[in-house]
Formats: C-alpha cells, structure tokens, sequence
C-alpha cells in the first residue's frame, strides 16, 4: 500500500495510506443483518395478519401498526446514531463518523417516509381525515422535513470539511425534534394514540408481541439498509481518493 | 366504520415498495461504484 497526501476532513496534510476512510462492517456481518430480517420480516407479517387479533374499534385498519410504530422508533434510532455520530465527528474530524452521520440519516428518513405514508392510510378510516395538524403529527412532519434538509445540505456543500461540519450542526440540533415528537401528544391535546405500550394492560399481549417482533425485524433491516448504505459511501470515498491520487 | 382493508393493503405495499426502491437503489449504487474502482462487488 503506497502512502499519498490524501484529502482528509480534518485538514492534516501528513501521509496517508491509500485505503477506505470508512472501515467497512465484516461482509459476514452484513449477510447476518440481511438474513434476519429476511427472516423476520415474513414472520412480522404473519403475525400482524393471522396471530394478532382484530381490534373491535379500529377494524382492519389497526394492523397499520404493525409496520407504522416500528417504522418511527427505528427513525428514531436512525436519527440517534446521526446524534451521536455528529458529536463524535465534531470532537474527532474522522471522516467515518460523518459518513455514519449521514448513512443513518438517509436510511432515518426511508423509515420515517413510511410512517408518513402508513399513518394517513390509518388515519382515513379512523380520524375520517388523511391528515390534521396534530401536534403529534406536525411535530413529526418537522423532523422529517429536517432531516431531509440534511441530506439536501449535503448534496448542495461541495467541499467535504464544510458540509460535515455543517451537517453535524444540523444532525445534533435537528435532533431536538425527537423528544417533542415523543412527548407532544402528552404536553399538547393530541388526537393520537399515546401509551401504546408503556401503560401495559391496555393493549392485549398478541397485538404487543406482533409490534414487538417489528421492533426487532425492522431493527434487522435498519442495520442491513445502513451496512450496505456505508459500503456505498466507502465505495464513493475511494473513487475519489482514487481521482485526486491520479 | 367504513371498510378500511383498501387502506391496509396500501400501506402494507406502500411500504414494502419504498424499502425495496431504497435497497435497490444502494445495490445498484454498490455494483456500479464497485465496478468503476474496479473491485469485486463484496
């Protein structure tokens, strides 16, 4: 491996070898991620249709849930990583948590363009409405529309320190939003449905193992759409290293 | 109430659409930029 003066986000000039700045999650590893939510996806279905029973109020439209709630707490996590990974970018200027950062929150916004999708198709037969400006569900739009500001940013930032500096900024103070969606149904008058889980007894065990099986398929999935999402962002990092060492 | 299985099966599709349209937008990002640094795609 020959040593070059490579481009690096902290601006140091010293040699580098020539080699991902992303360190790449061990194949087997995302073959793992893969195989169990392929595994587990099928069994979330099956469960949200034969096992978990019909709610007497909401009808079929309740099944909605099964993919709707998972959905938001994984962009929740998604969202989290982007968090935790802007701090450490701006306390280290390693390129790989800025490429975390930004992995995680376009795979964030994937799953949290399902709930927006999920939830009005709730909504219609339930509210009567596909959408209201519920401070639930205003709150959430926010953080969805944050988040793509983010992805936005980093398209419209061409030179790399400035956009993942710029992004953390965004990636940390964005995720403010998180706790005011969580709690904006209790701080406010809210319309949706609240203590779906953590007030247990009011949600019969079937319909609770059913969510928390989608829980853990989409947490599969999450991990297996942010592996090969990193892969890809290794994979355009040495394209370039490769152009500036030409 | 009125029916809402309309409303079920579109979101159940829906969602499965948007996933597989992402996974398949990385996989062909991977193949293409594994194929342009001239690595196999791993």
């Amino acid at each position: 491996m020959s040593d070059v003066k490579a481009p690096t986000l902290d601006g140091s000039t010293r040699p580098r070898p020539v080699e991902p700045a992303v360190a790449e999650p061990a194949e087997r590893t995302r073959r793992l991620w893969g195989l169990l939510a392929l595994v587990t996806i099928p069994v979330l279905l099956a469960m949200a249709f034969w096992y978990a029973p019909e709610d007497a109020n909401q009808g079929a439209a309740q099944r909605i849930f099964y993919i709707h709630v998972p959905s938001a707490w994984i962009g929740f996590l998604a969202f989290a990583v982007v968090f935790v990974a802007s701090i450490a970018f701006l306390a280290t200027g390693a390129r790989r948590w800025d490429d975390l950062a930004a992995s995680s929150a376009e795979v964030g916004v994937v799953f949290t363009s399902a709930v927006l999708i999920t939830g009005p198709l709730w909504g219609r037969p339930v509210w009567g409405v596909y959408w209201t400006w519920d401070p639930r569900l205003t709150s959430f739009l926010m953080l969805w529309l944050i988040y793509l500001s983010y992805l936005v940013l980093r398209g419209y930032v061409p030179e790399p320190i400035r956009r993942a500096r710029f992004s953390a900024v965004l990636g940390i103070v964005g995720f403010l939003d998180v706790p005011i969606v969580y709690l904006s149904a209790r701080w406010w008058r809210s319309e949706h449905p609240t203590q779906f889980v953590v007030e247990g007894g009011r949600l019969p065990d079937q319909m609770l193992v059913t969510m928390l099986v989608g829980v853990v398929a989409f947490t599969f999935l999450y991990l297996y759409l942010l592996s090969v999402r990193r892969r890809v962002a290794r994979l355009r990092a040495a394209a370039e290293l490769e152009e500036v060492v030409r | 109430m009125k029916n809402s299985v309309p409303y079920l099966v579109v979101a159940y599709l829906g969602t499965a659409a948007l996933y597989g349209a992402y996974l398949a937008h990385l996989w062909r990002a991977e193949r293409r930029l594994a194929r342009r640094n001239r690595g196999p795609a791993r």
